[in-house]
């Protein structure tokens, strides 16, 4: 017990000293050139309206705090530790109570606390230069996504959806539906929350496109769907109100044909309020999705149709939050720098680490290739394995669940250091038992 | 195994191999020999001799090929030993972003040291290495002597039983160097015992109670210094402002046996010291004796090359 205490002791000094170290060489001047860049960018920036000039805004300070913390972790940690080595102070250092895991431990630490108060400074610089330069900050919410489903016949017959099952298209007459179970939803009060609709259309004409479609959106706070409400529209709704020369009346609302690919809350979606009668105590709601007219199908499915908006915090809380998962990012190459540092120069470690970064982040073309091409067998055997063992960068699309107004939440938070966190360990483990056979 | 030792190697062994694991050349070769508690004990040998090796093996920098190190009885690397040891390499492998105190502070936190223990003990070490003046600059502007001294400081940070000091004067003054034998000294006399390894054998002379002579990494020669150094087949006689007359009877009872009469010689670090303290002290006059020297004072105990050259 008291080795670990020491241990830990030993390694907490070491972080300290990593962290005055980089501070002492100036190296917050890289996320001080982020923040200038993003001012000059940010004044500059053009787009079709307002609303995509913030998205954009958005995508750019998220983009710069993830360069600047990418290349912090590539460099500080494998540099210091070189210089270690190469200059002895590693004599100096394994000489005391200090074991090579705590020295490891201890650079990794101070590497990812330094870079913790570099993204935080920049988080809070890069939310200022949004609301001075780009006017406005974006509204964020949280997203709950419905738990079950079921198909309703347009006779009112209810007709559960094969388990597995992600899309459902209604189609022929008219007056069918698609029942939503929301749970553990908020209570709201009487003004109750938001709610997002979106519908993939689908045109029975081929020659016809079909952008509009009516629909009548429907809740209730009991299963039974007993005296249900029909939700109204969102004065702030992108559309909905009609579209073309369609205008919706009465309860109905003219919904616009977005895809999966449509993911911004604020434009892609038809905002209506959900009233709190609807929510039950327990935070139960039912929602209907009806479809009015028989010209088109609605392709639906059950976590992308219908979503409860919940406020998510302001702007900055969120890319705080989202700067924690560029952290964990952070912390898989400075483990995996760390790794190569023990065995290699500071020119090759850069060099890998790179190499890891971008080819964690092609895993997705990595993934269509496979999916749309048909390479060779053995270059076949060769992505997979590529797409099994190396760590996808892109699993947690921060900058574009912050553009889409999306916020981000803890559990997002401890996803991403549970998956990364899982690979730095790794590295770190081999890195240890690198050092830990070094001669010094 | 029960040990008394503070030091104790068996048959140790130090072969570094290539890339694939092929003997390139044996730095240390079947050294057994063992330091004993309170003891200020010389490691010797010219360059490329095996001392330092010798040392990282003692320090658990490096694994043995053969044979076994033991220090406090114990495998070097354990940490219970690690905490009771303190070394200063040959090159002063510091932080050159760190001043005096931060340095202090960080390898008194790596020995898991209370905060106010590390303070206090830091403020002890900065005035006894005569840093006072410098503790709060960058290392990277310190002098080679300056950051030796340091160095020596960190070895003592955490009041270390065994005080390894690889080359402790390289770099220094010969007031630095003197002052560096006066604290060995003094850390002799606190019960410490030390392992100086060094290639200049006047300092190892002056302050080691034994010796080991190392060369090609064997052990050539251990022993206590004066043993080593007796040549019992002579006799110095020293007389006292000695007349003419008295001077001529004691060379004709010596007979054939004489093989020369000459005034004693004063060292010359002896007179090199005393230059520098009498103009020490005449600067201090001048200036009203109002700033207080950089340098740390005379120790309390004899100095160790006065003591050497006594009788």
């Amino acid at each position: 017990m008291n080795a670990l205490i020491g241990g830990l002791r030993a390694a907490a000094a070491l972080a300290g000293v990593t962290v005055r170290e980089a501070a002492r060489q100036h190296l917050w001047i890289v996320f001080a050139g982020v923040a200038l860049v993003l001012c000059v960018a940010l004044g500059n920036l053009s787009a079709v309206d307002p609303s995509a000039r913030l998205k954009l805004a958005v995508v750019v300070v998220t983009t710069g705090l993830g360069f600047a913390v990418t290349l912090l972790a590539m460099l500080v940690g494998p540099s210091q530790l070189r210089r270690d080595l190469d200059a002895r102070v590693g004599m100096m250092l394994f000489s005391k109570p200090l074991t090579r895991l705590a020295y490891l431990g201890g650079r990794w630490f101070g590497v990812i606390a330094g870079l913790a108060m570099g993204s935080l400074a920049l988080a809070a610089i890069g939310s200022a230069l949004i609301a001075w330069r780009v006017a406005g900050l974006p509204e964020m919410h949280r997203i709950e996504r419905a738990s079950s489903w079921q198909e309703i016949s347009s006779l009112g017959e209810v007709i559960a959806v094969k388990e597995g099952r992600k899309h459902v298209v209604l189609g022929g007459a008219p007056g069918n539906a698609v029942r939503f179970h929301l749970e553990r939803l908020p209570h709201a009060g009487p003004e109750g929350l938001e709610v997002l609709v979106r519908v993939d259309l689908r045109s029975f004409d081929p020659n016809e496109a079909v952008e509009y479609a009516g629909a009548e959106i429907v809740a209730s706070a009991s299963a039974a769907f007993t005296a249900p409400t029909v939700l109204a529209l969102d004065p702030a709704s992108p559309y909905g109100h009609g579209g073309g020369d369609m205008v919706g009346d009465g309860g109905s609302v003219q919904l616009r044909s977005r895809d999966e690919s449509h993911q911004d809350l604020s434009q892609d979606y038809c905002r209506l309020r959900l009233p709190g009668a609807c929510i039950s105590p327990s935070g139960d709601s039912w929602i209907q999705v009806v479809r009015l007219e028989g010209r088109a199908g609605f392709s639906i499915d059950q976590t992308g149709t219908v979503l409860a908006a919940v406020p998510g915090g302001n702007f900055l809380v969120n890319l705080v939050r989202g700067s924690c998962v560029l952290l964990a990012q952070a912390g898989l190459l400075t483990a995996f720098a760390l790794l190569i540092a023990c065995v290699s120069n500071l020119g090759v470690t850069l060099l890998g680490s790179m190499t890891l970064f971008f080819a964690g982040n092609a895993l997705d073309s990595l993934r269509d290739t496979l999916t749309y091409d048909d390479p060779k067998a053995p270059v076949r055997r060769i992505m997979g394995l590529a797409l099994h063992i190396l760590p996808d960068f892109d699993r947690f699309g921060v900058a574009a669940q912050l553009a889409a107004g999306q916020s981000i939440g803890w559990d997002m938070v401890a996803a991403a250091w549970v998956y990364y966190g899982a690979f730095a360990v790794l590295f770190l483990m081999i890195a240890w038992f690198t050092l830990a056979r070094r001669e010094l | 195994m029960p040990d008394d030792a503070v030091l104790r190697t068996v048959h140790l062994t130090k072969v570094y191999a290539d890339f694939w694991g092929r003997p390139r050349v044996t730095a240390l070769d079947d050294l057994s020999l063992e330091v004993r508690p309170g003891e200020v004990f010389g490691l010797l040998g010219p360059n490329g001799s095996g001392k330092t090796t010798t040392i990282k093996l003692l320090l658990g920098l490096i694994r043995p090929s053969k044979g076994d190190a033991f220090v406090f009885g114990r495998d070097p690397g354990d940490r219970a030993v690690k905490e009771r040891v303190g070394y200063l390499p040959e090159e002063t492998y510091l932080y050159k972003f760190l001043d005096a105190e931060e340095t202090l502070r960080f390898f008194g936190r790596l020995f898991s040291l209370p905060s106010a223990v590390i303070a206090k003990r830091s403020a002890e070490l900065i005035e006894l290495v005569g840093l006072s003046g410098a503790r709060k600059r960058r290392l990277g502007e310190y002098s080679k002597g300056m950051a030796r001294r340091l160095g020596l400081a960190q070895a003592l940070i955490n009041d270390p039983s065994l005080v390894v000091l690889d080359e402790p004067t390289s770099g220094l003054d010969p007031i630095g160097s003197a002052e560096v034998k006066d604290l060995i000294v003094r850390l002799k006399s606190q019960g410490k015992t030390v392992l100086l390894c060094s290639h200049l054998l006047a300092d190892v002379e002056d302050v080691c109670d034994r010796i080991a002579i190392l060369h090609q990494g064997v052990l050539r020669e251990c022993g206590p210094v004066g043993e080593l150094l007796r040549a019992d087949h002579r006799v110095t006689v020293e007389l006292d402002r000695p007349s003419p007359e008295r001077l001529e009877a004691v060379k004709n009872a010596a007979g054939d046996s004489l093989i020369g009469v000459a005034p004693p010689r004063e060292r010359l670090e002896a007179h090199f010291r005393r230059i520098i303290a009498g103009s020490r002290a005449g600067a201090g006059q001048a200036a009203g004796q109002t700033e207080k020297p950089s340098a740390p004072s005379a120790p309390s105990q004899p100095a160790a090359d006065e003591r050497s050259a006594s009788p």
